[in-house]
């Protein structure tokens, strides 16, 4: 009966320990010190995108309008295709202001899952402390076990095309950029792979 | 000095004070008798819209565009062709969206708040939204048309629009342009270009 327990603990920590996904990985010596993200630092620029929400099999879809108001920070909103304001948040890295929101959408959980993506969306420094090879791309890691951060760039160019976000080794959300000019996102998806979530965001351009 | 500066004053303030005046109980009777007659003979409508969308942090408004179509009693459709492709249609008590080819259908029936947008939208695009009974009304005029500034009575409205501001045409009664004010007091404004009445409408239009 001993054993048996014993083997019942075995089985149940090795497969409640996944490994990182830089085991996979080769390490690669001399890599950056850190990254810049392009996508979100100018400032006097409106950045409007066309996006949906998908959440646990319901759709909300409209204008995302993103502004740098300030060192780090940010005024987001998001109206409907008609105009109404759905929310409009000013985020910075450690607090936001919540201007306004739609009372469907003013929860704390919503609120604070919106904050924490966009905080995600719009960080542009990386301090970078390893570097890794899968055979096609770069991969940079930003940040500790507990919540780490994987830029992915392919070996020719500069341009970060992916961010992975592990808190330990399970894959919370990542954020897919589809790029023009390398500077700016035309298109970009948010994925949770925690929670039902997906956030998808095509550039707007009005005449 | 004194008099220079109250020159200034009053070159500054006058023409603010002298675009928009109250208008009187006359006036008004006559005004409301004019829109209804000019609503009661839309059997369809259609126009090309430019919206506007004001939120303070921005120095300039997001601008979309695109074509109206409204038939009796209740079909209306909205499609905007820049920046991007996207259509919401009212019809029979459903409302409609095409969203850049992903299409979904939602029964107003159940959705109260959409059942009263969507007699709100059409009444602003009618004109005969002016229903003292759901909004405190004060009316104004100016050279260049007359105003209708409408202030919901229904709670649950009140929380999505603080007031609808309508401007109409002088001479033909028409909706020119409306205004919709959050209570965050950002807004949206709609002007429609290009009106023609009661013109054949295919009713494809209505379709998704």
């Amino acid at each position: 009966m001993r054993y048996f327990l014993i083997n019942l603990m075995l089985i149940f920590l090795v497969t409640s320990c996944g490994a990182l996904p830089e085991a996979k990985w080769k390490a690669v010596e001399n890599g950056k010190k850190s990254i810049v993200l392009p996508y979100f630092t100018r400032e006097n620029i409106v950045y409007s995108y066309k996006t949906n929400v998908a959440a646990y099999g319901k759709e909300l879809s409209g204008i995302l309008i993103i502004k740098k108001v300030g060192d780090e920070r940010f005024r987001v909103a998001m109206t409907t295709e008609f105009g109404n304001t759905l929310f409009d948040i000013e985020i910075s890295p450690k607090d936001y202001v919540l201007i306004t929101a739609v009372e469907d959408l003013n929860r704390k959980i919503i609120i604070n899952t919106l904050v924490s993506d966009f905080r995600l969306l719009l960080k542009s420094q990386y301090k970078i402390d390893a570097t890794f090879n899968d055979g096609v791309h770069l991969i940079s890691k930003s940040g500790g076990k507990d919540d780490a951060f994987y830029l992915f760039q392919t070996d020719a160019s500069d341009v970060v095309f992916k961010i992975e976000n592990f808190k330990g080794d399970k894959k919370k959300k990542e954020i897919l950029y589809a790029t023009q000019n390398n500077v700016f996102a035309r298109k970009i998806i948010i994925e949770h792979f925690d929670i039902k979530l997906k956030m998808t965001m095509e550039y707007s351009v009005a005449d | 000095m004194k008099i220079r500066l109250l020159f200034l004053f009053c070159l500054f303030t006058f023409p603010a004070m002298a675009q928009l005046q109250p208008m009187s109980s006359s006036e008004i009777a006559t005004f409301k008798a004019g829109v209804n007659f000019a609503s009661a003979k839309i059997s369809s409508m259609s126009a090309d819209f430019d919206q506007y969308k004001h939120l303070d942090f921005l120095e300039n408004d997001i601008k979309s565009s695109g074509q109206i179509n409204f038939k009796q009693p209740d079909l209306l459709a909205w499609q905007y062709q820049k920046p991007y492709n996207y259509s919401i249609i009212f019809k029979k008590g459903k409302v409609l969206v095409n969203d850049g080819g992903k299409k979904s259908s939602t029964d107003v029936g159940g959705n109260k708040l959409f059942a009263k947008l969507n007699t709100l939208i059409i009444g602003s695009v009618r004109g005969n939204l002016l229903d003292e009974k759901q909004f405190d009304i004060k009316y104004q005029k100016s050279a260049v048309g007359n105003f209708a500034t409408l202030v919901p009575k229904d709670s649950a409205m009140k929380k999505y629009l603080k007031q609808i501001e309508l401007k109409f045409d002088k001479a033909s009664n028409e909706v020119m342009e409306v205004r919709l004010i959050e209570s965050s007091d950002d807004f949206t404004k709609i002007i429609f270009k290009n009106r023609k009445l009661n013109t054949q409408i295919s009713d494809a239009i209505f379709s998704n």
